[in-house]
């Protein structure tokens, strides 16, 4: 199995206010891999931008992190000093806020705005004076790479003298000019017109495609990161409710949060069917009990939810943190009975999940068992 | 900017000076006191010398005709005789321009590099101890008057430690003659760098009382832009793109926070011409505001309202250029 390009492990990034502490983040664990487009999904203040905003060591005061790692190519971006990381960032990993309106500088013409950062990390450029030179060339050609009409003539105007797809366009060009691993999308299309959203979407998975990079898409819309992404995250009050490949996840949300926002959108295939919002509203983020934060909501909560619920392994390359007690799917409860048993310790574990797995599906994978195993055994290592 | 909106601004100007002409003209008309009185006070002179002066002067006129002839005499430039110094006014006044301009150029020049410097480290370092002693002191140099602390840094740098001068632009040995009456240019056309260093220590306090006042209040604008620009999202973005600190700080954030302060530089250069006069009286400079002083306690009527015609017409310039500025920094204006 590759190696994450990116691997975030128990990140807690926390916002010292007058009111409290508010867990913006607290205890968020997401993998990003090679080449993979991951949709992070969540409610407004579930924590999606904050966390990738810790990666990039972009948040700001009151805002601290206050522990987590961000493994990115085999360094601890966490413990990193400010200079390497201010070299990483916008070379290795590049974001592109919400609205471009108020990203890009209104003050600064665009070609400034794109030419600063390939001075300013690409080592290929030649020296002296043919230097800015090169630098204008290459930004011309990512400006007609994600296809800015007129680019040469463009470059020499503001950012306000652009339209919003336009304006986003630019922004994207920004963040790849320097053609990084990684592309974190925070929510790409929140602040365009519905006809443009889908040409920026596309236009981003035409450039994942064209410089072979990862991108994390941040986004409220299900319906968006289920038409793009390969896996899926989904975060709630600060934390990782659920993971998973996107079809998979869609087609059979394990934890209750996931399956509610599921019901509350509406489905082309059956207009007829209605739509359940969930009921209650998100926790406020000081003075948490140590407990599941989806609880007050939770149409199947149960007492053992008072503790503190793990990301459990859910077989098929899926994770999901729900109490296995209170879920009514079988295939959940053989792989969470078997969290709290070291795998490693039992040899003969893998085949017997096999067995199990065959007895509550036929068509099961007899090898599933020993990859949950394997799985498990990660696990139980990341908990120690 | 287009020639139209160019010519409209001027017109503009028209309808300000006439009512700041007609307010300065009656308000010295009210104002007891008789110029005649005050110049041929001393009891020598008959009543009959008296109205021939009052006569030559055309003070046997009623007011309002007094004041056509004005507003007539000034429409050609024209703005009569300074009674105290029997030269026209337009010269006398000339003659003193320099030497405010001078200590205004000076005091700008403190203050900008003050207030902007100070206001930038105040905002980037928020909270500390920087930002809280630079927050304080700029309070205290709003709120302290400048007459009161001229006399005290007089005392201090002038009368207790003796290393600068008391008052006035230039000592007697370092005199040199007046070419454009900037004595630091007129210093240096004459070859004389003692002059000129001379000068400059002349110019420091009285610039530095007017400068300190102003740079306090462009401290407290420059802090709250600067604080503003840094919690845009184009500065989030341009840490994003991992490009230096002084970059994001002074191309990003600063573009945008000079916008305002600039603006209100502009602006405020009309106060610092008000509070010429305080400081020149102080400080003994023959300037414009020290002219105006001895003019309304003299009672000279047309020195008076030249001199505040003047203010009036650099203040609303002084305006013009703000709306300029501003222009020229925000790209998302057009006049």
């Amino acid at each position: 199995m590759t190696a994450p390009l990116l691997a975030i492990r128990d990140l807690r990034t926390w916002f010292h206010t007058r009111q409290g502490v508010v867990k913006a983040v607290d205890g968020v664990d997401l993998d990003v891999m090679p080449g993979e487009c991951l949709g992070v999904v969540g409610e407004s203040g579930s924590g999606k931008s904050v966390t990738f905003l810790s990666v990039l060591g972009l948040v700001k005061p009151p805002g601290r992190v206050e522990a987590g790692r961000v493994i990115f190519g085999g360094r601890d971006l966490a413990k990193l000093p400010p200079d390497e990381l201010r070299a990483l960032r916008g070379r290795d990993i590049a974001i592109t806020l919400q609205d471009a309106l108020t990203a890009l500088n209104p003050a600064l013409r665009v070609e400034e705005q794109i030419v600063e950062t390939i001075l300013a990390h690409d080592r290929d450029l030649p020296p002296g004076r043919g230097r800015s030179a090169a630098a204008r060339a290459k930004a011309l050609e990512m400006l007609r790479l994600v296809g800015i009409p007129d680019a040469e003539r463009r470059m020499h105007d503001y950012p306000h003298q652009f339209s919003g797809g336009m304006r986003q366009r630019v922004m994207i060009t920004i963040a790849l000019a320097c053609r990084p691993k990684l592309l974190i999308a925070d929510e790409p299309t929140t602040a365009l017109d519905v006809t443009v959203q889908a040409q920026v979407l596309a236009l981003i998975a035409r450039m994942r495609r064209a410089l072979g990079m990862s991108v994390v898409l941040i986004s409220h819309n299900l319906g968006v990161v289920a038409r793009y992404c390969d896996r899926i995250a989904l975060m709630y009050a600060g934390q990782v409710v659920e993971t998973g490949p996107t079809r998979a996840v869609i087609a059979a949300p394990y934890h209750p949060y996931t399956q509610g926002l599921l019901r509350s959108m509406p489905l082309l295939s059956d207009p007829d069917r209605p739509i359940q919002p969930i009921d209650g509203q998100v926790p406020d983020l000081i003075d948490l009990e140590p407990e599941c934060r989806f609880l007050p909501r939770c149409p199947r909560a149960a007492e053992i939810c008072r503790q503190p619920v793990p990301l459990l392994p859910m077989g098929d390359a899926r994770l999901a943190a729900v109490d296995p007690a209170a879920d009514s799917n079988e295939g959940a409860r053989i792989s969470a009975r078997l969290a709290a048993v070291d795998p490693a310790a039992d040899p003969n574990e893998g085949a017997r999940i096999s067995a199990r797995l065959a007895a509550v599906d036929p068509a099961a994978d007899p090898n599933e068992g020993a990859r949950i195993s394997a799985r498990l055994a990660r696990c139980v290592r990341a908990a120690a | 900017m287009t020639p139209v909106a160019l010519v409209e601004r001027l017109l503009q100007l028209v309808p300000v000076l006439l009512g700041i002409a007609a307010v300065v003209f009656f308000m010295m008309a009210l104002t007891p006191g008789d110029p005649v009185e005050l110049m041929l006070g001393d009891a020598l002179a008959t009543p009959e010398q008296k109205e021939s002066l009052r006569r030559d002067m055309g003070l046997d006129r009623p007011a309002p005709e007094r004041f056509a002839l004005f507003l007539k005499n000034a429409a050609t430039g024209e703005f009569g005789m300074s009674f105290h110094h029997r030269r026209p006014v337009g010269q006398v006044i000339l003659e003193r321009v320099p030497a405010t301009v001078e200590l205004t150029l000076a005091s700008m020049l403190i203050a900008l590099v003050l207030g902007i410097g100070l206001g930038v480290l105040a905002a980037v370092k928020r909270d500390s101890w920087i930002d809280r002693v630079a927050t304080v002191t700029s309070l205290v140099g709003v709120s302290m008057p400048g007459f009161w602390f001229g006399i005290l840094l007089i005392l201090l740098f002038a009368v207790a430690l003796g290393v600068l001068p008391v008052s006035g632009r230039i000592g007697y040995a370092g005199e040199v003659p007046f070419v454009t009456r900037f004595l630091l240019v007129d210093t240096l056309i004459a070859g004389r760098v003692d002059s000129f260093l001379d000068a400059l220590r002349h110019l420091l306090l009285p610039a530095v009382t007017l400068g300190l006042a102003m740079a306090a209040f462009l401290m407290r604008v420059t802090r709250a832009s600067m604080l503003e620009a840094l919690a845009q999202d184009y500065v989030t973005f341009a840490e994003a793109k991992g490009i230096s600190r002084a970059r994001v700080l002074f191309r990003h954030a600063l573009k945008n926070a000079l916008i305002p302060t600039v603006t209100v530089a502009a602006i405020e250069t009309g106060t610092l011409l008000g509070g010429n006069m305080i400081v020149e009286t102080v400080f003994g400079w023959p300037g414009l505001g020290r002219l105006v002083v001895e003019g309304i306690f003299t009672r000279n009527y047309p020195l008076v309202q030249a001199c505040v015609l003047l203010y009036a017409v650099t203040y609303v310039l002084l305006n013009f250029c703000a709306d300029l500025l501003y222009a020229a920094l925000n790209p998302r204006v057009r006049l």
